[in-house]
C-alpha cells in the first residue's frame, strides 16, 4: 500500500488553483462516524470536494485530506415539496441529471458544474452565472448537517447556516444538506457582439429589468479572438423563454463556450484569475482600465462579477485592479472565496466576525487551518481550557495515523442513486 | 543505452510534453468512467496527469479504459490518453507493469486472446482488445 499512498499524496497536493501543498494522508469517509473519527484524531484537516476552487481552498498544508467525494447519495426526495436531501459529495451535474427525470433542477450554476460538489458549493456559497435571477447557493439551502471541530454533529437550520455557508470549511465539515428546487426551466440564449463598452453597460442595465433573463455573461475582444469569434466584445444572454436565438444543441454549445473561457485563457498563459464584484453603472470605467492595461476579462456581468486574468509576474497590475475595485466601492472577491490566496484582502471587520465563529465552532483550529484567516496562536493556558472544554485528544503528527482507505475500499462505493 | 531504455526515455519526454501543459482545471474528470465509480482524485485523469507531471510512473495508469473521454472534455485538448498509454510503455520497459497486463500479453501471444486457454484449443487467429 505504500506506493499507492505516495501517489495519492501527489494527486491530492493541489487543486484547480494550481497552488502546491503537501498532504500527509488521505481519508475517504463514507459515513458520519468516519468523519467524526478523523476530526477527533487529527489536528490539521483539509476538506475537499471536487477540487475545482481557484483560491487553494482544498490545498493541504501538511494536513490530512478528507475527500468527501464518496459521500454522494441522494437520501430523501420530496417531489411535491420540491426539496431533496443529499450527501455533500454529490456533484452538481449528477444531482441535476437525477432531478431532470422529475422535471426539477437546482438553479445555481457555477461554470464548474460538471465537477463541483454540493458540499463545496455550500462551503464557498457559490454564485455562478444565474445569480441575477437565483442568487447564491445559500438561498437554496434550508438545512445543513455538519461535523464541527469537536467532532460533534450539528444540524443547522436557517439561523445557524451562516456559521458554515461561505466559510470555506473552517468551521465544520458539511456532510449532508437539504436543498430547495425549482421546476426545470427551458432555456435559450443569444450571442450579442458589441464594440463599445458603454453600450455593454447600457444593454446589461436594460436586460436586468426583464424577468425572463437568467444570466448575462460578458467576454472581451481578446477572448473573442481566442474563441475564433469576430473581433468584438460579446455578451451571452440566457433567457428562460423562447427569446434567445440559440436553442437546443446550439444553446448547449454556447454555454459550454462560456464554461471553457478560463481554461482557454489559462492555456494561453493567463493563469491568475481574480473575481472582483462591481456595481453595473461602474462597469465601463472598470472595463476601460482593464482594456488599457491589456488585461483580458470576462464574467457574470449581470451580477457585477468580473474576472480579469493575468500572466505570471503581473502582480502590480493585480494590485492596481484591486485598488480600483475598492475606489469604485466594489468587493475584492465576488465568488471564488478567500482560501489561501486572498487572505490579505479581507477587511479587519470581517476577520473579527469570522474569528468569532471559528473559535465557537472549531476552537482547536483543526479544520482547513490556514485558510481564510490566520488565527493568532493560542496562549498555552487558553489552549488547555479549549481542549478541556472540547474534551478531545489532539494528534498532530504521524503517530497513530489511520489509513481509512482499506476500510472504505472494502465497503465498495454506493452512488447508485445519483446517476 | 539499450533500445528499450531509449524508447522508455523517449516516451517519458512525450508524456512530459503533454502533462506539463495541464492547468489542473479538472474538467476532464467529468466524463471519466473510472473516476465516476472510484471517486478518487488519484485515478481521475487530472490526478494521473499530476502524478506523471511529477515524473512518477505508477501502475495507476492502468486504472483507465483508454476511452479518451477526458480528451473530449479537456479545454486544452491535451492528449491525456496517449500520455497514459505511453506511461504503460515506460512501465513495461521497466518491468513494472501489472501482473494482469503481463499475463494478458502472454495469453495474446500464446493463445491469440487476452484470457488464456479458451475451450482447450489454440486459435488460428489473434484476437485482441
Ligand atoms: S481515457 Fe482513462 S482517464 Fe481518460 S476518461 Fe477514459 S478512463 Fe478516464
Ligand atoms: S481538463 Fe485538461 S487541463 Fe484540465 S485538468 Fe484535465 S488534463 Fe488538465
Amino acid at each position: 500500500m505504500k506506493e499507492k499512498k505516495q501517489i495519492d499524496l501527489i494527486a491530492y497536493s493541489t487543486d484547480a488553483s494550481m497552488i502546491e501543498g503537501n498532504a500527509i494522508s488521505i481519508i475517504f469517509p463514507e459515513s458520519v462516524e468516519k468523519i467524526q473519527e478523523a476530526v477527533r484524531n487529527f489536528n490539521g484537516i483539509t476538506i475537499r470536494g471536487g477540487g475545482s476552487g481557484l483560491v487553494g481552498g482544498a490545498v493541504p498544508q501538511n494536513c490530512v485530506v478528507l475527500d468527501m467525494s464518496k459521500m454522494s447519495k441522494i437520501l430523501k426526495f420530496d417531489l411535491a415539496k420540491r426539496d431533496i436531501e443529499v450527501e455533500a459529495g454529490i456533484i452538481l451535474d449528477e444531482l441535476n441529471s437525477y432531478l431532470d427525470k422529475h422535471g426539477l433542477e437546482f438553479p445555481v450554476n457555477p461554470s464548474s458544474h460538471s465537477i463541483c460538489t454540493i458540499g463545496g458549493m455550500i462551503a464557498t456559497n457559490a454564485v455562478g452565472s444565474r445569480a441575477i435571477k437565483y442568487g447564491r447557493t445559500s438561498d437554496w439551502v434550508s438545512r445543513v448537517w455538519v461535523i464541527d471541530g469537536r467532532g460533534e454533529v450539528i444540524e443547522a437550520g436557517k439561523t445557524e447556516i451562516d456559521d458554515f455557508s461561505g466559510l470555506e470549511g473552517i468551521t465544520g465539515v458539511i456532510f449532508k444538506a437539504r436543498l430547495k428546487l425549482i421546476p426545470k426551466m427551458k432555456r435559450t440564449a443569444s450571442l450579442v457582439s458589441m464594440s463599445s463598452l458603454s453600450d455593454v453597460q447600457g444593454l446589461v442595465m436594460n436586460l436586468k429589468l426583464r424577468e425572463d433573463v437568467s444570466a448575462i455573461e460578458f467576454f472581451d475582444r481578446f477572448i473573442s479572438g481566442l474563441l475564433n469569434l469576430p473581433d468584438s466584445n460579446h455578451l451571452i444572454v440566457e433567457y428562460e423563454s423562447e427569446e434567445g436565438k440559440m436553442k437546443g444543441e446550439d444553446y448547449i454549445r454556447v454555454m459550454n463556450l462560456r464554461d471553457n473561457i478560463y481554461p482557454t485563457l489559462a492555456s494561453a498563459g493567463f493563469t491568475h484569475i481574480e473575481d472582483p464584484k462591481i456595481l453595473i453603472h461602474k462597469f465601463s470605467e472598470f472595463a476601460e482600465f482593464l482594456q488599457e492595461n491589456k488585461i483580458p476579462f470576462f464574467g457574470h456581468v449581470g451580477s457585477g462579477i468580473i474576472h480579469p486574468v493575468y500572466r505570471k509576474g503581473q502582480e502590480s497590475l493585480i494590485r492596481e485592479t484591486i485598488k480600483l475595485t475598492k475606489k469604485l466601492h466594489g468587493q475584492v472577491s465576488g465568488e471564488h472565496g478567500i482560501g489561501l490566496s486572498k487572505k490579505e484582502f479581507l477587511e479587519p471587520g470581517d476577520i473579527k466576525i469570522i474569528e468569532r465563529i471559528k473559535k465557537r465552532r472549531d476552537p482547536l483550529n483543526k479544520l482547513n487551518c490556514g485558510k481564510v484567516i490566520d488565527l493568532k496562536p493560542q496562549k498555552k493556558e487558553e489552549e488547555k481550557k479549549l481542549v478541556d472544554a472540547a474534551d478531545v485528544e489532539v494528534n498532530d503528527g504521524d503517530e497513530g495515523l489511520i489509513d481509512f482507505q482499506e476500510d472504505t475500499k472494502q465497503g465498495g462505493v454506493d452512488n447508485g442513486n445519483t446517476n | 543505452m539499450t533500445t528499450a531504455t531509449v524508447e522508455a526515455e523517449n516516451a517519458k519526454e512525450e508524456i512530459e510534453e503533454i502533462v506539463s501543459n495541464c492547468i489542473r482545471c479538472g474538467m476532464c474528470k467529468s466524463l471519466c468512467p473510472v473516476f465516476s465509480i472510484m471517486r478518487e482524485e488519484t485515478v481521475s485523469p487530472r490526478g494521473k496527469a499530476i502524478i506523471l507531471d511529477k515524473k512518477v510512473y505508477d501502475k495507476v495508469v492502468y486504472e483507465c479504459s483508454l476511452c479518451k473521454a477526458c480528451e473530449q472534455k479537456c479545454p486544452l485538448g491535451l492528449k491525456l490518453c496517449d500520455a497514459f498509454r505511453k506511461a504503460r510503455k515506460v512501465l513495461v520497459e521497466q518491468g513494472k507493469e501489472t501482473k494482469e497486463n503481463r499475463e494478458m500479453i502472454k495469453n495474446v501471444k500464446e493463445f491469440g486472446n487476452p484470457f488464456g486457454r479458451v475451450s482447450g484449443k489454440k486459435l488460428d487467429k489473434l484476437y485482441c482488445c
